[in-house]
């Protein structure tokens, strides 16, 4: 076994499988080191959803129902998936009290699912294997059951090394070891990101469910907290998460109080069935890296990301990132300069349309009643434009109720003012956020 | 020093991310504390979703 690669990948989710994948489909030597032993087995938390028809980071994915393949156009590479899935067709908010804001008219949308809709659920355990058999028939080698402690900046490379003591060589080292990144902690990277807290999740799945919109990615906002509700790839079952900023706050605990208590939320689960499959995750929110590289290793997928950056656009760096390093060896540049072509495509694809953002996400249920909120989500008179993209509907949402304000003055001057107390909160409520927040510098 | 209950432990990885001693690894999809290098600073306890980390005397 030689223990010098082209390449080294630490992280076998979307986009380290991805690039292992496309690089050891280049010719190049690679390892693949990943902690998991099982490593299609998904234990923290996702959706499954893969973003289709609309575009998300400059890319756009078709599903071809009688190849069974995936094809992301942009870039033009194809993925195998003959397992089942469901279509989304996008977002749907709810207030505490019931009242939905539609991205999109679903009724009409229904007529055409392989063109309209805007998201495949997918067994993201099947996606995984499907590119892990891959990468391993194009000669990856791969190492399960491999904890990375740190990266070692070498005269010819990087050295990776493991609890276990082994090290692996690489000209090149990848980073997709997810939104926590040891990796980008060890290169201090972290020291100059904006930390905005941490978040802590709980998810289940569940079978069968009253809620009117089984289609959609439906955000239902509480006065107990934010819950989120994906349709999964399985028949008439459903992801559940609970997701909270409190130390105080165990997320199970709000899960359960959701499925019990909610006055308006637990009768769509009066007849529902909890399946075993539990994960979680532990999320530390920091601002995206605008130059994901730092001696000879170059950072993709939510690993330089500031909270999810999806399954497609994790996929899409993997496969970018493979393709740019194998360019860069090929060409006897193996530095920074010759992944010059990955910095732009990121510049202009990910961190220039995304990267800049400020991390918003208050907790509006701290200053606003569930009457309040049902009041302010009533008030739009349209619906809104389809959209399963995160950063399209915020800024339609933000763009829609600056012109409500005036609206708002005049009928609920008590609304408006706490939405004015909210503002200039701001800073204060980020505080409190980093002060609960587990930083990893 | 922590140990994992694993019958709440759903090997979501967060503790094994932010623990700041680098204690806590996986082995064969099951999460274990390293009692060599645990210091004991309870992270790993509020940090989890599940409740699965807890202090013990032993
Ligand atoms: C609640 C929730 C729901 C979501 N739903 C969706 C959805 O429906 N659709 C969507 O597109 N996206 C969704 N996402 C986001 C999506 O899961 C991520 O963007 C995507 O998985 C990122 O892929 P990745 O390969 O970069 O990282 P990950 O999938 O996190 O993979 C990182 C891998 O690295 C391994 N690793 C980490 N550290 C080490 C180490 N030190 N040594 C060795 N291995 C290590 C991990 O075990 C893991 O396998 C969701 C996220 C959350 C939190
Ligand atoms: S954070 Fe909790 S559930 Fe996740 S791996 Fe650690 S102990 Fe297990
Ligand atoms: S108590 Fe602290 S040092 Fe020990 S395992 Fe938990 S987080 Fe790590």
């Amino acid at each position: 076994m030689l223990s010098k690669f082209d390449v080294v990948i630490v992280g076998a989710g979307p986009a380290g499988l991805m690039a292992a994948r496309t690089a050891a489909g280049e010719g190049l030597n690679v390892a693949l080191l990943e902690r998991k032993k099982d490593i299609p087995q998904i234990h923290r938390s996702c959706g499954g959803v893969l973003n289709v028809n609309e575009p998300t980071f400059g890319e756009i994915v078709r599903y071809e129902e009688d190849k069974k393949l995936l094809t992301f156009t942009k870039q033009g590479f194809t993925i195998d998936y003959d397992g089942p899935h469901s279509d989304v067709y996008g977002f749907h908010l709810y207030s505490p009290g019931g009242v939905r804001l539609e991205f999109g008219n679903f009724a009409a949308l229904r007529n055409d699912p392989q063109k309209n809709r805007y998201g495949l659920s997918v067994s993201k355990e099947k996606l995984l294997r499907t590119l892990l058999e891959e990468s391993e028939k194009s000669g990856a080698h791969i190492f399960p059951n491999t904890n990375v402690c740190t990266v070692r900046k070498e005269a010819t490379g990087v050295a990776v090394e493991c609890e276990d003591g082994s090290t692996y060589d690489g000209t090149f080292v990848i980073a997709a070891d997810g939104i926590n990144s040891r990796i980008a902690r060890e290169l201090k990277l972290n020291r100059d990101r904006y930390f905005f807290g941490t978040t802590r999740d709980a998810a289940v799945e569940i079978e069968g469910n009253a809620c009117p919109d089984p289609e959609g990615f439906l955000f239902i906002i509480t006065e107990h907290g934010i819950f989120s509700m994906i349709p999964l790839y399985k028949q008439n079952c459903y992801h559940i998460d609970a997701s909270t900023y409190r130390r105080d706050i165990k997320p199970q605990k709000l899960l359960d109080y959701f499925f019990n208590e909610d006055p308006t939320y637990s009768r769509w689960f009066k007849d529902s069935k909890v399946l075993p499959h539990k994960t979680a995750c532990v999320v530390n929110l920091m601002s995206p890296l605008e130059k994901p590289f730092k001696d000879n290793v170059l950072l993709i997928g939510d690993a330089c990301w500031r909270r999810e950056m999806s399954n497609v656009g994790s996929l899409g760096t993997g496969y970018k990132a493979g393709k740019c390093i194998a360019g860069a060896l090929n060409q006897g540049r193996p530095t920074e300069e010759g992944l010059s072509e990955y910095f732009a495509w990121y510049a202009e694809n990910y961190f220039q349309p995304h990267g800049a953002r400020k991390q918003g996400g208050r907790d509006f249920s701290e200053y606003l009643t569930g009457d309040d909120i049902d009041y302010i989500a009533g008030l739009p008179d349209n619906d809104f434009p389809q959209t399963l993209d995160i950063y399209k509907m915020v800024n339609i949402v933000g763009k829609t109720y600056a012109e409500l304000f005036p609206k708002i003055y005049d009928e609920r001057p008590d609304i408006m003012d706490k939405l004015i107390e909210i503002r200039e909160d701001m800073d204060a409520a980020m505080e409190r956020k980093i002060k609960m927040g587990f930083r990893n510098v | 020093m922590v140990k994992i209950d694993v019958s709440l432990c759903v090997v979501c990885g967060g503790c094994i991310d932010l623990c700041p001693k680098i204690s806590i690894k996986m082995v064969d999809d099951t999460v274990v504390v390293d009692p060599e290098t645990c210091s004991g600073c309870n992270i790993c306890v509020q940090v989890c979703p599940m409740n699965a980390p807890y202090v013990c005397d032993d």
